[in-house]
């Protein structure tokens, strides 16, 4: 069963500085219809004004991705910073049993495109830490690359999130046809960053969701690049 | 649950003071309460200019308190630069502000902690001028401002009503 959550539907904030596009429940957007999927509770897509973003806030048990579309995020946090994240590259956040950061867009004449996903942990009060992972923009090219998992077969290319969860990014263009098998009683999430795809005959657009149950396999072809989300 | 703010204040030209107060602010979150950063306008002095770029970066990542962050919050955390008083060009608007609220029977109820940043007269200093004000203060439960901060976030989630079955 695929339902899809399309993007002109999502919450939508204007902030001068920020227009920021949430899929599900955040901040001032409520929807009850629409409180996450499965562990993943937050997906935000923010366009940030040169110069501007989120001055340093809190956070508690959460594991919070940023993964960049375009431009490049300044980070600091109450471990450690500063830090720059940019294209192809995927920063994890486990704010375990406190953290405070801050975000901003870290150029002065480009706006910033980063989607913000926060995904429930396994359990409450754990430690705190920052990862940053960057990876070849070939990496994602007609296959998927593993963005964040529980475990890492390579530290240095997947960075470990507190969950029984895997994020992966996929770039598509008409030749390709991705697939991922998804076992008994496990769910996917997949967001369009960018272009145009299909996932098992639905047709999606930039900004669009798709929550899927009950399916076995995946088959992700098209133009663009995705997120997939493999959850519990 | 709502969740009770604590206001956490500090003076900072190099960030020095900055990382202790967000040390602070992570206590506040241990303890499952909300913390609001804000730091105080400069007095105007010269900085030295290996600091140039921390300040530029904290004037753009930093709001003042208002009266309004003080009057919602039933904490306030103080993080001072060593060697500051509350009658210090950095402090004395904030104090002021202070003394508004105080008039006005706004902080009648509020705790409050004076985080220790290494000089034994500023924590004095500024406990008193607190205490003057009508706060109760949360004396520090371990020796780092962490543990302080966690301190005071436990103890505004004390006051906040438990749902009842």
């Amino acid at each position: 069963m695929i339902t899809i959550r399309k993007g002109h539907d999502r919450g939508h904030t204007d902030a001068g500085w920020l227009r920021s596009h949430a899929t599900f429940s955040f901040g001032a957007y409520h929807d009850p219809n629409f409180m996450g999927f499965r562990v993943l509770r937050v997906l935000n897509e923010d366009q940030i004004a040169p110069g501007k973003g989120f001055g340093p806030h809190s956070h508690r048990d959460m594991e919070i991705l940023t993964y960049m579309v375009d431009g490049q995020l300044a980070h600091r946090d109450s471990l450690t910073g500063p830090h720059v994240l940019g294209r192809n590259e995927v920063q994890v956040m486990t704010a375990g049993d406190g953290i405070v950061h801050s975000e901003f867009n870290a150029s002065e004449t480009e706006p910033s495109h980063s989607l913000q996903i926060w995904i429930e942990p396994r359990a409450e009060d754990l430690t705190p830490s920052y990862q940053q992972i960057a990876f070849a923009p070939e990496d994602k090219r007609g296959r998927l690359h593993l963005l964040a998992g529980p475990e890492s077969p390579d530290a240095t290319r997947t960075a470990i999130i507190n969950q029984d969860a895997r994020v992966y990014v996929t770039e598509v263009d008409q030749h390709d046809r991705v697939t991922h098998a998804l076992p008994e009683g496990r769910h996917a999430w997949i967001q369009v960053v960018r272009g145009a795809i299909d996932v098992n005959g639905a047709s999606l657009q930039q900004g669009d969701g798709a929550a899927i149950s009950d399916e076995r396999t995946l088959v992700v072809s098209g133009d663009g690049e995705v997120l997939l989300f493999d959850l519990p | 649950m709502a969740q009770p703010a604590v206001v956490v204040v500090f003076s900072s030209r190099c960030g020095i003071t900055e990382r202790i107060a967000h040390a602070a602010a992570v206590g506040v979150v241990n303890a499952r309460a909300l913390p609001r950063l804000r730091r105080l306008a400069d007095d105007g002095s010269t900085v030295p200019p290996e600091c140039a770029a921390t300040l530029r970066r904290m004037h753009k990542e930093y709001v003042q308190p208002t009266e309004r962050d003080i009057a919602g919050a039933p904490a306030l955390i103080i993080v001072p630069t060593a060697g500051m008083t509350p009658l210090s060009a950095e402090w004395q608007s904030f104090i002021t502000l202070l003394d508004s609220l105080a008039s006005a029977g706004t902080l009648a109820g509020k705790v409050a902690a004076v985080i220790d940043v290494g000089n034994s007269q500023t924590v004095a200093s500024f406990s008193s001028a607190l205490t003057a004000r009508g706060f109760a203060l949360v004396a520090a439960d371990g020796s780092d401002a962490r543990a302080h901060g966690r301190t005071v976030g436990a103890a505004v989630m004390s006051t906040v009503e438990q749902p009842s079955r």
